[in-house]
């Protein structure tokens, strides 16, 4: 039943946030809003529940699998990016290496050092 | 990809594409381990690479494998919606080094999209090129909506997107290491806000803490950048 509670709150709270999307018509899409329900909602109840764990590390560890899928719709653009695939990929990799590096950098200079371990909370995985 | 309307049954080929997806993922995910969690042997990179190779190959439709593949989407979105686990667990962590976070994250997003424009300039792209290239910053399930609200081409958005974190998951060890910034936080933050989702769930599986920047820079920069970027657009 663990499992099952776990999975339910998940679906339940994406399903809320699909209808507050709607509702509001906002651009954001339902997943990115849902984590912001859940988090508040993990406030309030100030603790994990184990069921939710349970699902929510199983899902974070295999996340790149389900990414598949939407890797795999680029066989969709074939079209666009047999025209202009080198210019692209030449953009994607400055363009990814700068701000990777630039923002690591910039944190690393002014974010205090971390406390010592044992402040830190329990961790997922 | 909602919850909400849900799927047809996947039928045999649906569940064959699934067990496909799902041995290749198992078998390269037993070759990166065994290769010691090498950077190149990213399973989602090579699975993907191989299914479109057999697609291609043999004519088929992208229906016929989104049969099996809209499953794994659902699996997707919740599992999207689980990133909220470890940012409660580090909140704490996050909160303490907020400023940093907020300008850090800024000055990395503004420098993604400055960089890819200015090359897309300088080589003449087309502007609807342009266009999708400015919603680089921004996670794929926003940059679809986005794009095209200012010109571009959703489908071409989300391609930048994933191949953006592939490649930002490939190199970050490298770059990491080469320039000393060992600081888990730090790289957490670059993979949200330069590799998305991509580098998000590569992130949480170095660790939680990693996770839960990556997790909150990308939701964070997504939001923040989709709802600047048509202004700065129709301005320029």
């Amino acid at each position: 039943m663990h499992i099952v509670g776990g999975v339910l709150l998940l679906a339940a709270i994406l399903a809320v946030a699909e209808a507050v999307k709607n509702a509001a018509g906002l651009m954001i899409p339902a997943p990115v809003l849902a984590i912001v329900i859940l988090v508040f909602g993990l406030f309030m109840l100030r603790r994990v529940p184990s069921g939710l764990r349970l699902v929510a590390d199983f899902l974070l560890w295999h996340m790149a699998l389900f990414f598949i899928p939407a890797l795999v719709a680029m066989v969709a653009l074939s079209d666009v990016l047999a025209q202009t695939l080198w210019p692209l990929l030449a953009i994607i990799v400055v363009s990814t290496i700068i701000p990777l590096w630039l923002t690591a950098w910039v944190f690393a200079r002014l974010a205090p050092p971390l406390e010592d371990a044992d402040d830190k909370p329990e961790g997922g995985a | 990809m909602s919850i909400i309307n849900l799927p047809d049954l996947p039928g045999l080929e649906g569940a064959l594409w699934i067990a496909l997806t799902l041995a290749l993922y198992a078998l390269f995910s037993r070759l990166r381990a065994a290769l010691g969690g090498n950077g190149l042997a990213q399973p989602l990179l090579w699975v993907s690479a191989i299914l479109i190779a057999v697609l291609v190959l043999g004519d088929i439709e992208l229906a016929r494998y989104d049969r099996g593949g809209d499953w794994l989407l659902v699996l997707l979105a919740l599992s999207t919606v689980s990133i909220g686990v470890p940012i409660y667990d580090n909140f704490p962590i996050i909160r303490q080094a907020a400023g940093a976070f907020l300008l850090a994250m800024a000055i990395g997003s503004v420098s993604a999209v400055a960089v890819a424009l200015a090359m897309a300039h300088l080589m003449q792209l087309d502007a609807a090129i342009f266009a999708t290239l400015s919603t680089k910053s921004i996670t794929s399930p926003l940059a679809f909506g986005v794009t095209s609200e200012i010109g571009g081409l959703p489908a071409l958005a989300m391609g930048v997107v994933i191949i953006t974190g592939n490649f930002g998951v490939l190199v970050g060890p490298k770059l990491f290491a080469l320039t000393k910034l060992h600081d888990e936080r730090a790289q957490g933050l670059a993979y949200g806000v330069a590799a998305h989702g991509i580098g998000t769930a590569e992130a949480i599986r170095k660790s939680s803490l990693m996770g839960s920047f990556a997790g909150l820079s990308m939701g964070l920069n997504g939001v923040l950048t989709s709802i600047i970027l048509p202004y700065v657009i129709s301005v320029s």
